[in-house]
């Protein structure tokens, strides 16, 4: 069989595969291995209570419900001690808020903010472009048309793979903004029924899902636990009252065919 | 080249594929209250005062704790008259209206027995979670009812609950300071001195039948008993010095108490029947007072001059060790409370205008200052070391009343609603009957 493939299409075959897995590489070191934003939500940055000076991230809260405990450390004043705990609260925020969709309470902090993640952006503001860099406003609306398959010449409908060659990225999954917007309309919906009695738990749980086209959620499971029985309960509790959820746009359903949710008790 | 772009195009979208095979979501902050439905128990015979009251109590309970929504009947949709408890009807009826708690029983009495059925449910899970039978004396409704509100909170939060135990406190009624107790819920007032005097700084018997306190009435402070169950009480130490601030160790046998003679205050350990067993604390010519357990009994907390103005120190139970823990640049702390977790110390400082609430590690690390409105005196723990009792001015009329509040320093709320002065509210320990 071998015999009768001649030189020209071996020679295509080589090269097709090494020009792929060039490619492959290349997307897997810019966008990281199978996207970063799947790693990202598993992270809680927390920070110990005296000054803020170790913004650390721990994948999982403590077990022990007694471990609340800080370490002991140099006694401040009194007058500091709420100060230098909001101060805290202030630096965690920031850090959360790039990693996690901001709420619409703390859409007045964002705009004070000078840094903000260009993602945020896209999620919070999805219609104004003016504060958004030109590049990424620009390659949103490419990939808006090549999803909609209105310039692609070869493929037909698929999702926005990015531009090949030419470019300093190589490609990558361009999410259309119906999926940022579905995004946070998912989170709201369960956020609005989820009920946990301690704000200040340091805890994390992870629930997965599988969503159906009409909305309904099947194969609820806790894919992380808190170690606390009663926190991991409430969020199971927070999936199946939001069951069903509102039907996602077609275009986007399919980034939404499997859902992991991290709750996190501190707003 | 069409081909390469054909296939390369094609290797993107496989990637592509794999790379949103799940997308990741994150939710940050949760509403507070767990919203519970409390239908009308079924009742068999002669029970429907102790339904009601069951009801009630629980209904009481969860309000007060504060992490519980109890919804309004009207909003229910299940008949009255569905007697069915552990299945049998539509957890849907109770989804629909946004329960996530369903709390259904059935009450049978006899003519002085009453037996009690009662099912919680998780509602989104639709199944029973939880199901007792009580029975008994047809007066222990209320009992049953914080028994039951206990299983609730201990299944929502994990953490114990305390409905049943009781707040013994001093109210200033006109010149005088009496005794009174009450429910943690702030129901079921009743006074207990009545000793035209100034009865003041009470505290618990480990078995929550007894109360020491100070009284004044033979115009020498002296510390007297009070027995709850005989409602009656009797004199334990004698003498022309100033006691105060007894408190009964873990095994309710000795005395731990400030006494002040020749103007010297010192830690002394007492028994029984008021005789000196040891003084704790150097006759240094500073002022001891408020002395405290750890809930082992290895250590005492208490408050003392020795360094300047008053500040918070802690010692070994024989006296040794003592060093200090209050440092939150206050000139004045006081009022030391151990929490039952042996995690904390509760206490009090003159910080911004008033007297303000502090929490800290045992070692004083980490303190938090509470409140910082009026004053705020007189701190102790619940038996599960997740609220403590204090006594307050803030917006309240300029009047001490009495009010919960959470060790991180949410959840405040007013217990006493009185046009008394009540202060010194100690917490009790769980009636044993309440112990599942």
């Amino acid at each position: 069989m071998l015999r009768k493939i001649e030189d020209k299409h071996l020679k295509v075959g080589v090269t097709v595969s090494s020009i792929g897995h060039v490619f492959f590489f290349t997307y897997m070191a810019f966008n990281g291995v199978f996207g970063a934003e799947r790693i990202k939500p598993q992270v809680i940055y927390s920070v110990t209570l005296e000054g803020g000076k170790t913004l650390g991230a721990i994948s999982q809260a403590p077990k022990d419900k007694k471990s609340d405990i800080a370490p002991p450390k140099k006694v401040q004043e009194p007058k500091k001690t709420q100060k230098e705990e909001k101060k805290v609260e202030k630096k965690e925020e920031i850090k959360k808020e790039q990693v996690l969709v901001p709420k619409k309470e703390e859409k007045k902090k964002v705009e004070d903010k000078p840094k903000v993640d260009p993602k945020k952006k896209v999620e919070t503001k999805k219609n104004e472009k003016t504060e958004k860099p030109i590049d990424l406003d620009k390659r949103l609306q490419q990939a808006v048309q090549r999803y909609t398959g209105e310039s692609t010449s070869a493929g037909g409908k698929g999702f926005g793979a990015g531009r090949l060659g030419g470019e300093k990225l190589g490609g990558g999954v361009q999410r259309p903004p119906e999926f940022f917007t579905y995004k946070q309309i998912l989170e709201d919906y369960i956020k609005t029924g989820w009920r946990w009695f301690d704000p200040r738990a340091q805890l994390s749980a992870q629930v997965d899902f599988e969503l159906l086209p009409d909305g309904k959620v099947q194969n609820i499971s806790l894919s992380s636990s808190s170690g606390v029985t009663e926190f991991d309960e409430s969020v199971v509790r927070a999936v199946n009252k939001a069951n069903p959820v509102p039907p996602p746009p077609e275009s986007v359903y399919e980034f939404f065919r499997q859902v992991r949710i991290t709750f996190v008790p501190t707003d | 080249m069409k081909p390469f772009r054909k296939l390369l195009l094609l290797l993107v979208i496989l990637i592509s594929q794999s790379a949103i095979a799940q997308t990741d979501l994150s939710v940050k902050g949760s509403g507070r209250l767990f919203p519970v439905a409390l239908p009308k128990l079924c009742i068999s015979g002669p029970a429907g005062e102790a339904a009601n009251e069951i009801v009630e109590v629980v209904t009481r309970s969860l309000t007060v704790s504060g992490f519980f929504e109890v919804l309004n009947p009207n909003s229910f949709i299940e008949s009255p008259s569905n007697c069915s408890i552990k299945d049998g009807f539509a957890y849907s009826d109770w989804s629909v209206i946004g329960a996530e708690g369903l709390v259904k029983g059935i009450v049978t009495a006899s003519s002085n027995q009453i037996k009690i059925q009662l099912y919680l449910h998780d509602v989104q899970k639709g199944l029973a979670v939880l199901g007792k039978e009580y029975s008994g004396d047809l007066n222990y409704a209320k009992q049953i009812g914080h028994r039951f509100s206990n299983e609730i909170v201990k299944f929502f939060t994990g953490e114990d609950g305390v409905f049943g135990s009781q707040i013994v406190f001093a109210s200033k009624i006109g010149r005088f300071k009496e005794l009174f107790v009450l429910d943690m819920d702030g129901s079921n007032i009743r006074q207990l001195t009545q000793d035209r005097g100034l009865a003041v700084s009470p505290s618990w018997h480990p078995d929550g039948n007894k109360i020491l306190y100070t009284s004044y009435r033979n115009r020498v402070p002296d510390i007297f008993e009070f027995d709850l169950k005989r409602g009656s009480f009797a004199q334990l130490s004698r003498g022309i010095a100033l006691e105060l601030g007894a408190e009964y160790d873990v095994a309710g046998k000795n005395i731990l108490m400030s006494r002040t003679q020749d103007g010297e205050s010192d830690i002394v350990l007492i028994n029984h029947d008021g005789t000196i067993l040891k003084t704790l604390t150097n006759r240094n010519g500073a002022i001891d007072v408020s002395p405290t357990w750890s809930p082992d009994g290895s250590k005492i907390a208490f408050c003392s001059n020795r360094g300047g103005g008053p500040q918070i120190y802690i010692m070994n139970s024989d006296g040794s060790n003592s060093k200090r823990i209050s440092f939150v640049s206050s000139n004045y702390c006081t009022s030391p409370a151990w929490s039952p977790l042996n995690d904390k110390i509760a206490f009090v400082c003159r910080a911004d205008r008033g007297f303000q609430l502090f929490v800290s590690n045992i070692d004083g690390s980490d303190p938090l200052q509470l409140t910082s409105n009026g004053n705020s005196e007189d701190p102790s723990w619940a038996p599960n070391g997740k609220y403590l009792v204090m006594a307050s001015n803030f917006g309240w009329g300029g009047r001490y009343q009495l009010a919960l509040i959470r060790p991180d320093g949410t959840n405040m709320r007013q217990l006493t609603h009185r046009k008394f002065d009540d202060t010194q509210a100690v917490w009790g320990p769980m009636p044993r009957e309440l112990l599942n």
